[in-house]
């Protein structure tokens, strides 16, 4: 029977269309989350065999059946969350496209659209990082090296970072480095709001200042792109093509049972 | 042995392939751009019932009356003595109604439609003048029937059919719900067509799976990796900005860069699913393509068209088919039974 099995393949793959909704509930509140959604193709099809073999010899009919479906891909949702305004001196959020880089200890490049900096200190320099520790990149790809004598720092819409120094004067720092990728949903989540950069994404391309369609905000962070209310809908819709597909088992335990039956 | 056990079984397993087709419908009722498959059963030819023994004597002509009626191409006769025969490829099917209409080449058929206007008559039966000849005929139909009436001999007591033949699986292409991502590079068709794919070795598909990506190359391509086809080729996204007009014109940065080959097929009824949300063009059919007459949506994806309520619907009454056809086949047993061990008890 096998209906049983291509039932089995509709459950599992609602099993996992249901996973990805919990994780992007879960990462309701998660800055810079984006939403992800399941993606399913058909299973192969095989031609049942005819009854009779000069029937309808050389005739082009269509006499094949599924054998169910498979989960192919999760595709990220990179539409801009809402922003949240937190006043911080180092939360910053991308208003358009782009991502920051951060060099993790191994040396190894990650980019995020989480841009909750804080600062490393160590004796009179700090050092801008992420809430994990790994170190911001500018836009040559270096760290981004504060003095603590700076106050009033403050970001612009391109990234600069500027500062006032003992002098009241205003010193320029690095730029935060923004960058792009031609095809974004092709970017390897890793945990922790971070992005790995594949062979489907495309080289990283750093956003030029005359280049830059969208801003960089401080004192704001990008809020998780998660709709409750279409991934409660979501939600119902798998849990019912679950329901639905557990039935086509039931059915086909029935007939089997019948067809035992049939011997008294 | 007994032939209703027979044909009660064809029942049975006619109505578990259904099954099988249903539950991959049911299983794909998330998938995008899916179409769901109908399958469709028919009956074995009926042939003529003898009586043993029966005094074979020929029948009189002319004293059938024929209940004719024409609407536009489709005509419908009904007799109501003698048969008409209709040549099946499993032989002659002796019939006392049928309905056909008048095919290109002039001959009369049994026909069916693919949900768009017109009907088809490729691979369908004739109507045949009883002595195997196919029967054509233009202008006085009613005429024509009255004289191909057939009459068989006295002996036969009526007609009678080997059960239940499970004949094919058609595709319902209608329309399924356009759900909104946001994606630059998802994609609906909203009307009838397909998008055109290609594979390393040139192979052509199609599908309306519209959920692309751009591969390292900066080509538009599906999530396997096969390339999505413009009239102009592959088409090539390199920039930041990429909008697709309902035309299905790429722009990227404000450039066009080519425009979505998306056709609709004549003969889509030869179009053969095979995985992955493709289709193909059955073997040695070549696809005859025609100009897609929808628009192209982005940032929509098309999700399935299974109605799952439909579909339940079905199982049950194809359950509960199967449940009388086993029923059925119980009865007999019995019968059989009796007549083996009480008939025989001395």
């Amino acid at each position: 029977m096998r209906a049983l099995w291509t039932a089995a393949t509709g459950m599992k793959s609602q099993q996992f269309n249901i996973d990805t909704i919990a994780n992007n509930l879960s990462n309701v509140n998660t800055t810079s989350y984006k939403t992800q959604r399941a993606e399913f193709k058909d299973l192969f099809y095989t031609t049942l065999s005819r009854t009779d073999i000069v029937d309808q010899e050389g005739r082009p009919v269509n006499l094949q059946v599924g054998h169910g479906v498979r989960p192919t891909a999760t595709k990220k949702d990179f539409r801009t969350g809402s922003f949240i305004e937190t006043n911080g001196t180092f939360d910053v959020a991308i208003d358009g496209d782009g991502f920051f880089a951060v060099l993790l200890p191994n040396d190894e490049v990650r980019y995020t659209r989480d841009g909750s900096f804080k600062l490393s200190v160590d004796v009179d320099e700090g050092i801008l990082v992420t809430s994990e520790g790994y170190y911001v990149l500018s836009e040559d790809e270096d760290l981004i090296y504060i003095d603590s004598g700076l106050r009033d720092i403050a970001i612009d819409d391109f990234g600069y970072i500027t500062g006032i120094d003992e002098d009241g004067e205003i010193v320029e720092l690095d730029r935060i480095g923004l960058f792009q990728f031609v095809n974004p949903e092709g970017l390897l989540a890793e945990g922790q709001n971070l992005y790995s950069q594949t062979v489907a994404s495309g080289e990283p391309l750093l956003v030029e200042v005359e280049e830059m369609r969208g801003r960089i905000i401080q004192g704001y962070l990008e809020a998780s792109n998660v709709q409750i209310v279409d991934e409660m809908v979501k939600m119902i819709t798998a849990q019912r093509a679950y329901e639905i597909n557990s039935k086509t088992i039931q059915t086909a335990d029935e007939m089997l049972q019948l067809a035992n039956n049939i011997k008294r | 042995m007994n032939r209703g056990l027979y044909i009660s079984a064809t029942s049975l397993s006619a109505n578990q392939k259904r099954l099988e087709v249903l539950a991959n419908n049911l299983a794909n009722v998330n998938t995008t751009g899916f179409k769901k498959d109908v399958s469709l059963t028919e009956t074995f030819p009926e042939k003529l019932l003898a009586k043993l023994n029966g005094v074979q004597r020929p029948r009189l002509r002319g004293e059938a009356e024929i209940t004719y009626e024409t609407d536009g191409e489709v005509h419908t006769a009904t007799t109501t003595e003698g048969y008409f025969v209709v040549e099946t490829p499993m032989g002659n099917s002796y019939v006392k109604s049928i309905r056909f209409i008048v095919d290109d080449e002039g001959y009369l058929r049994t026909f069916y439609q693919d949900g768009r206007e017109g009907y088809r008559t490729d691979y369908e039966n004739f109507i045949t003048d009883g002595r195997g000849n196919r029967l054509q005929g233009v202008g006085d139909i009613e005429g024509i029937l009255q004289d191909i009436i057939n009459y068989p001999p006295s002996h036969i007591v009526g007609t009678m059919n080997a059960g239940l033949k499970f004949q094919k699986i058609v595709t319902n292409f209608t329309q399924g719900n356009l759900i909104e991502t946001g994606s630059t590079l998802d994609l609906a068709l909203n009307g009838s067509g397909f998008f055109k794919i290609m594979d390393e070795e040139g192979n052509t598909y199609y599908t309306r799976d519209g959920s692309f990506v751009i591969d390292q190359d900066g080509i538009l391509s599906t999530l396997r990796g096969e390339r999505v086809q413009g009239l102009n080729g592959d088409i090539v996204i390199q920039g930041e900005e990429v909008v697709i007009g309902t035309n299905g014109e790429v722009v990227v940065d404000g450039n066009v860069v080519g425009i979505l080959d998306v056709v609709d097929l004549e003969n889509r009824e030869f179009l053969r699913k095979i995985g992955d949300n493709l289709y193909q063009m059955a073997e040695d059919v070549e696809p005859e393509e025609i100009p897609f007459e929808g628009e192209i949506l982005q940032g929509y994806l098309e999700g399935s068209n299974v109605n799952a309520i439909e579909e339940l619907v079905e199982m049950v009454t194809l359950l509960r088919e199967y449940e009388a056809g086993q029923k059925a086949i119980r009865l007999q047993d019995e019968m059989l039974e009796k007549a083996s061990n009480e008939i025989g008890r001395v």
